[in-house]
């Protein structure tokens, strides 16, 4: 059985930083929600059974952020303002303010739908997950997570302001295989996806 | 089987899912941030000296010949790349520093100095953590690294008998500024700032050049005071 190679890991880190961003809807959160994943997932050696290792760390980052919310949900808060709410200069906006601030309403919005929709959305669209292995993941069935992706995206395009148009023009649009490879779907830097994208224009 | 069926195609509307993808390719500027990358960096970096790891192949023969020349220059080029992108980073804050030992612990706990019974066996840059067991009956709970500004922030936890936790957090190199506001206390020469804000305290005071740092839900300034002079 292959076991998880801990040097590869950190390949997947800016992916899992999204995902944990869109889960939490706060950056803060996010870097530690993604650092208390590491610390789980490299505690001890780990095995892969049928799952690659970005399918198997979207397993532990679910388990880990229902784990803190749990938690933080016992613990009791006074007051209304804490350390945690001082917003700090945000110096990871770069030289793209623009580009950086659309994404942050893309997180909000996804950190907005219901969980299990959120889930099945950040496994899919964000982590870049199949069906089957987003399902494998978040312990539920392959057609469920096909379900709540479908509901999910048409919140996030109600919420962005995405007009549908007529079954003619969506048909029109590039098809869609039934799982989509992996790497790079989101992050853009694949050929399928600029070609999805030409089509829209 | 063919409600199933339908759900699929539901799901695939290529339309809607290419509206959805083309606005998440706004996601590709999101990265890690620089403090985070480090500290998965040196979680990756212990896995393998843990119980239970095995480590492949000396580091010596996996990175010789051309593999140790490709590593070196990509180390080189994200070095360039992060000094040339971000510049030097800002000085954190006391209350940019204060943020990370609200985190949870991800490191474990410091060992007691065999040498003296007072202190746990870490140090930043000579500045020691005080051993709380014993009598004052407050146990390490864990430990933390957060690399903030270019500065490293290293936290030890503490459980309180109660069930509560005090995190205890020296900040390696020079000082940081001294924040405003809070209540100033002088005691036996060492000026500590009293910071409380809805139910946190904020302790914060000088140690051998460094910044110390007490932050706590669950005790009052004044134990924190006491233990801390």
């Amino acid at each position: 059985m292959p076991r998880l190679d801990p040097q590869s890991l950190p390949q997947h880190l800016d992916r899992l930083y999204r995902a944990a961003w869109a889960l939490c809807g706060s950056p803060h959160e996010a870097e530690d929600l993604v650092q208390e994943t590491f610390a789980r997932v490299l505690a001890r050696p780990r095995f892969l059974r049928g799952q690659d290792e970005l399918a198997y760390l979207m397993q532990v980052l679910r388990n880990t952020f229902l784990s803190q919310r749990r938690t933080a949900a016992r613990r009791p808060r006074t007051g209304t303002t804490t350390l945690e709410d001082l917003e700090a200069v945000d110096h990871r906006t770069g030289e793209r303010p623009q580009e950086a601030l659309e994404a942050r309403e893309v997180l909000a919005t996804i950190h907005a739908l219901a969980e299990n929709h959120r889930l099945a959305l950040v496994a899919v669209d964000v982590m870049g997950l199949s069906y089957r292995e987003a399902a494998d993941a978040l312990g539920t069935r392959e057609a469920t997570i096909a379900t709540r992706v479908f509901r999910a995206r048409e919140q996030v395009a109600q919420a962005v302001g995405h007009k549908r148009s007529s079954p003619e023009a969506a048909q029109a649009a590039a098809p869609a295989p039934a799982t989509r490879g992996r790497r790079g779907k989101i992050a853009g830097s694949s050929g399928v996806f600029s070609g999805e994208v030409s089509h829209e224009s | 089987m063919s409600h199933r069926r339908s759900r699929d195609i539901q799901a695939e509307d290529p339309e809607l899912r290419q509206a959805v993808l083309e606005r998440m390719r706004s996601l590709d500027s999101v990265r890690a941030p620089a403090s985070l990358r480090s500290s998965i960096e040196e979680l990756t970096r212990a896995a393998p000296a843990r119980r239970g790891w095995r480590v492949a192949a000396p580091p010596r023969l996996r990175l010789a010949g051309a593999g140790a020349l490709t590593a070196a220059v990509a180390v080189v080029a994200v070095a360039i790349a992060l000094l040339g992108s971000a510049g030097t980073p800002p000085t954190p804050t006391v209350l940019d520093a204060a943020r990370a030992t609200l985190r949870p612990a991800t490191l474990p706990s410091p060992a007691e100095d065999p040498h003296h019974r007072r202190l746990l066996a870490r140090t930043v840059e000579g500045v020691s953590y005080p051993y709380w067991g014993g009598s004052i009956g407050w146990p390490t709970a864990g430990a933390r690294v957060d690399h903030l500004g270019g500065r490293t922030i290293t936290t030890v936890f503490y459980a309180t008998r109660r069930g509560g936790r005090v995190g205890y957090a020296i900040v390696a190199g020079p000082p940081l500024p001294s924040p405003t506001g809070g209540t100033v206390v002088d005691r036996g020469g060492v000026r500590f700032r009293v910071l409380a804000t809805a139910g946190l305290t904020v302790l914060t005071w000088r140690e051998g050049g460094h910044t110390c740092i007490l932050t706590t839900r669950d005790v009052p300034a004044h134990t924190l005071l006491g233990l801390a002079s």
